[in-house]
């Protein structure tokens, strides 16, 4: 049996500051005066005592050595029981949701998903709506930090990679975990501070501004407005799509970038790859709908920032992409499996998990023919292991095959096949948008039977985590010595 | 540059005798004195005559030994050039078909797919019937020949795991493949014969049993009328089940047991595990159809049995509209699709000894996570598998998921919808045959869709049939120098 004290520590800890957080939409639902501040008092209470009880009770194994199966827990228990607690001020106040629809929204929240189950969003009371965006902004930086500190040590979906790479080219200036968090911290707040500032520049009211700027930073989604950014449309669309693509990129880069060295950054081959998929995929995207007649600039301008929103898993929407065709939904379809980059808050596959995929398998037809040459696959100048390619392989087939496997639950379940898989689609990769005959007269998940919300809500924690990460938990033998 | 004389040998020699073959329909329509059977006689003699030329132009290159660039090349060549002469029939006959059309029929054929663009396949003439049975036949025994010399010895898709397995080749490839031809041929032969008589048992008319055991035997599915299967309703549907088993297993192992050995069959793990998979599968489908919709349950078995195994075998008969029976249903089907039969026999798609492999690497890196420090090697049937196997099986996956993505996406751009797409790409790669949608479902045909998507369909057939890797090689540049 494993210490579960360390990790009951941690997350009475992280329980108690979720709860504290609690004051911030309190404090603003007093200043507006709409009566929904009683809503987030309770919940901050509650929440704040139950962690602050844990952590007491597991204080004394609180400083020891971590293995890998406490790391494993942690990371399982944080975005389980987190969104638990966070979905209380969806249940105790407006909109006086049931279980199922509160959680929904809570785990799409941190898990930077930003399906909603909710219409009537403009109508929320204002700490509602900041408590969203505050949700997203959580869940963005926690995975963004357990990409950077834990996963490269779980040896997952190829991550292992990065164990060498990404700090040691920091030097010694970052050495430790908490030095990461910290300038993380610091990059994240300033990026989501530049965001908001720059919203409300081009006219967006307060609110609106802060909370989009949350979400964009964390691509999470969440936005106080039932239109999403159709309520904006014009420069606020351009500015959002270029925050979306910043808060998609290894943070790693940015902290470098803040240390005063721009060239890890400039000569990052995920990063450029990424830059060069999402310029052809709105490159083609554009040319489709003007062919077919659309005008020019609104053509690119929503292709642009609805693609960038699918690939960098945000959810922000400023147009009816589902009417775009056939060719346009397939271009969709795609950007959302691979996503952003990895150790950034988006979901997915991720570029570099696809650029690898793509260096293998061509490294592969060349063996084949010639089997006798040695010739390692290089990523980024350097060799990669067998055994990263295998776990990446991997984690792109289960994923494909969770997709499948879920969307036909979903049908068991009723849905029809397209709404189906968009709905898993989005959940796994933590997207946001939805498709489909189910989801088209709202854009949200609001028409879904409670047993397939709680389905995307398990596939949405499993896209966060990286599937395996999930599954090894459920083995008898991690919890046998 | 290669040598392709030795290439050029070997296609030239098949379609001539590919084009001789074209007198069994052309002897069956003559017969029947519609006048049909000059179409069979041009095509005859264009496929002998220039596949003659080609094998006397290249025969003074011919030696025992080719190299692993010519045996790629001879690969696709075979499956390129025979589609082409095999489609002359149904431009020169009744269908007058366009070359776009009676490519993707002959395509369709060959490759064992079954999707079709001829609509009024009653009304066809028999010998178009049976050409297009014939197709099938031949597909089947090709692929069987490939998937037992040409994959092991090309390390495509880990197909060498078999490779010390019966039949090595010992770096000999066309002898191997002449001979193993030759004994393979004998077993398909056999089975096929005893299907036909099994068939007209069972109240199927001469011809209809005889085309309809060269479809199940290749896992094609080509019928002789629109309706599939749907006419043979209650024991033809169980006959044809088992035969569809029968010619998804390994045939090698068909070969053990004329040699007097039963034993590799019976503790095949990749057998168990695909009987397990079909068991599995049709319960699940056999009680949401009793549980949801209320059907009969021998109805609900039937029907689930007979179309699970048609498409997991990638056969594509149809017996019933399964589209009616609920999303559930259809989902299903349509991964079940990607499954696949076992390895060495006329199936598709992944195949089910890859699931095992990819299984059997993701129980490997759990255990290493749960000890860093531990040493593990993936098994398959007890033995250990080499990463460069692994290597294989892992790059088959990644292309065939990349493959299906691409192609679903060139689809859509000809204007067909989501659903259209995605099935279509994915029937085409897997070679099942029905997609999904109103168009190309299992109660609709091909006709309907554009002509750039019918070439798209028709490439992703050849790609999914040489488990595109094959096909892959050909396009780097490093391929042709040298």
């Amino acid at each position: 049996m494993i210490d579960v004290r360390p990790v009951g520590y941690v997350m009475g800890s992280l329980t108690a500051a979720l709860g504290v957080t609690m004051v911030a939409p309190m404090a603003l639902d007093i200043a507006t005066a709409n009566g929904n501040a009683r809503a987030f008092g309770e919940a901050a209470l509650f929440t704040a005592f139950t962690g602050g009880m844990v952590a007491l009770a597991c204080q004394s194994g609180g400083r020891r050595e971590w293995n890998i199966r406490q790391a494993f827990l942690l990371t399982f228990l944080i975005w389980a029981v987190l969104p638990a607690f966070a979905a209380l001020p969806f249940m105790l106040g407006e909109p006086r949701a049931g279980l199922t629809d509160a959680v929904f929204e809570s785990v799409s929240g941190m898990t930077t998903t930003g399906s909603t189950v909710f219409v009537g969003i403009d109508a929320f009371p204002a700490g509602l709506n900041l408590w969203r965006g505050m949700l997203n902004w959580f869940g963005g930086i926690g995975i963004a930090y357990i990409a950077m500190i834990f996963l490269p040590h779980l040896r997952l979906g190829g991550m292992q990679f990065f164990r060498a790479q990404g700090f040691d080219t920091l030097g010694k200036t970052l050495p430790r975990a908490v030095d990461i968090a910290r300038g993380l911290l610091a990059v994240y707040v300033g990026l989501t501070a530049v965001c908001a500032a720059t919203y409300s520049l081009l006219g967006m009211s307060p609110l609106d501004a802060v909370v989009c700027a949350m979400a964009s930073i964390a691509t999470g989604g969440f936005s106080p407005m039932d239109a999403s950014f159709a309520k904006y449309p014009g420069a606020p669309e351009y500015a959002g799509a270029i925050f979306m693509i910043l808060g998609s990129m290894p943070y790693v880069r940015f902290m470098q970038l803040a240390a005063g060295s721009a060239r890890p950054f400039l000569y990052d081959v995920q990063v450029r790859a990424y830059l060069a998929w999402i310029a052809i995929a709105v490159g083609a995207v554009t040319a489709w709908r003007v062919a077919h007649g659309a005008p020019v600039e609104p053509a690119f301008r929503e292709s642009f920032f609805n693609l960038v929103s699918v690939m960098s898993g945000t959810g922000f929407f400023s147009a009816d992409v589902g009417s775009w065709g056939g060719f346009a939904l397939g271009v969709v379809a795609i950007v959302g499996i691979i996503g952003g980059c990895t150790s950034s808050s988006s979901g997915a596959l991720s570029v570099f998990r696809v650029q690898i995929l793509f260096t293998a398998i061509g490294t592969h037809v060349r063996r084949l023919h010639a089997p006798h040459r040695v010739e390692p696959v290089r990523y980024d100048g350097r060799a990669v292991d067998e055994d990263v390619i295998h776990a990446i392989i991997l984690h792109l087939t289960s994923y494909i095959l969770i997709i499948g496997l879920m969307s036909i639950v979903l049908t068991l379940d009723g849905v029809d096949m397209e709404s189906a898989f968009f709905s898993i689609w989005t959940s796994i990769g933590n997207i946001g948008f939805g498709f489909g005959p189910m989801v088209a007269p709202t854009g949200t998940m609001m028409a879904f039977s409670d047993l397939s919300k709680w389905v995307m809500i398990v596939t949405m924690i499993l896209g966060r985590l990286g599937l395996l990460a999930v599954f090894i938990l459920i083995l008898p033998r991690f919890w046998r010595d | 540059m290669h040598d392709l004389r030795p290439v050029g040998y070997v296609i030239g020699l098949l379609c001539a005798v590919f084009g001789a073959t074209m007198a069994v329909p052309l002897a069956v329509d003559f017969a029947a004195g519609d006048g049909h059977w000059r179409a069979f006689l041009q095509s005859a003699v264009l496929t002998s005559a220039i596949g003659g030329l080609i094998a006397l132009a290249c025969a003074n290159g011919v030696g025992d030994r080719i190299s692993l660039q010519q045996t790629f090349l001879l690969a696709t060549g075979v499956w390129v050039a025979l589609p082409l002469f095999g489609a002359l029939p149904f431009m020169f006959g009744a269908t007058a078909a366009r070359p776009v059309d009676a490519v993707f029929e002959s395509m369709s054929g060959l490759t064992t797919t079954g999707a079709t663009v001829f609509t009024g396949l009653e009304h066809l003439p028999r010998g178009l019937l049976l050409w297009r049975s014939m197709l099938q036949w031949f597909g089947g025994i090709g692929i069987i020949v490939v998937a037992m010399v040409f994959l092991p010895e090309l390390r495509v898709g880990g197909m060498q795991i078999f490779r010390s397995e019966a039949f090595d080749t010992g770096g000999k490839v066309l002898p191997r493949a002449a001979e193993i031809a030759s004994r393979i041929g004998v077993i398909y032969l056999a089975l096929t014969v005893a299907n036909a008589l099994a068939y007209a048992a069972v109240g199927m008319n001469g011809f209809d049993a005889i085309n309809h055991a060269l479809t199940t035997m290749s896992t094609g599915g080509f019928a002789t009328s629109d309706a599939s299967f749907a006419p043979y309703q209650g024991a033809p549907e169980y006959l044809a089940s088992v035969f569809m088993v029968i010619a998804s297993l390994p045939f090698v192992r068909y070969v053990q047991i004329v040699a007097g050995a039963a034993r590799p069959l019976l503790r095949d793990t990749q057998v168990r595990a695909f009987l397990w998979t079909i068991a599995a599968l049709v319960s699940v489908i056999t009680a949401y159809r009793v549980l949801a919709n209320g059907d009969h349950w021998e109805h609900a078995f039937r029907e689930a049995l007979f179309n699970v195994i048609s498409v997991i075998t990638g056969t594509g008969f149809a017996s019933v509209d399964y589209q009616l029976w609920g999303t559930f249903p259809v989902m299903m089907f349509f991964f079940v699709g990607l499954i696949g039969g076992c390895a060495g026999s006329t199936t598709c798609s992944v195949k089910i000894f890859r699931y095992q492999l990819l299984i059997a690497s993701i129980k490997v890196q759990i255990r290493r996570i749960h000890s860093p420090h531990g040493q593990f090697a993936p098994r398959y049937e007890g033995r250990v598998v080499s990463d460069e196997v692994m290597s294989s099986v892992m790059s088959f996956f990644g292309v065939f998921v990349v493959s299906l993505g691409l192609i679903a996406v060139a689809l859509s751009m000809t204007g067909l919808d989501f659903v259209t797409s995605i099935s279509g790409a994915a029937t085409a790669i897997a070679n099942v045959g029905p997609g999904l949608g109103d168009t190309i479902g299992p109660a609709g045909n091909f006709a309907a869709i554009n002509d750039t998507a019918k070439w798209i369909l028709s490439a992703a057939m050849l790609l999914g049939r040489l488990e595109l890797l094959i096909v892959f090689v050909l396009f780097m540049p490093r391929f042709w120098r040298a």
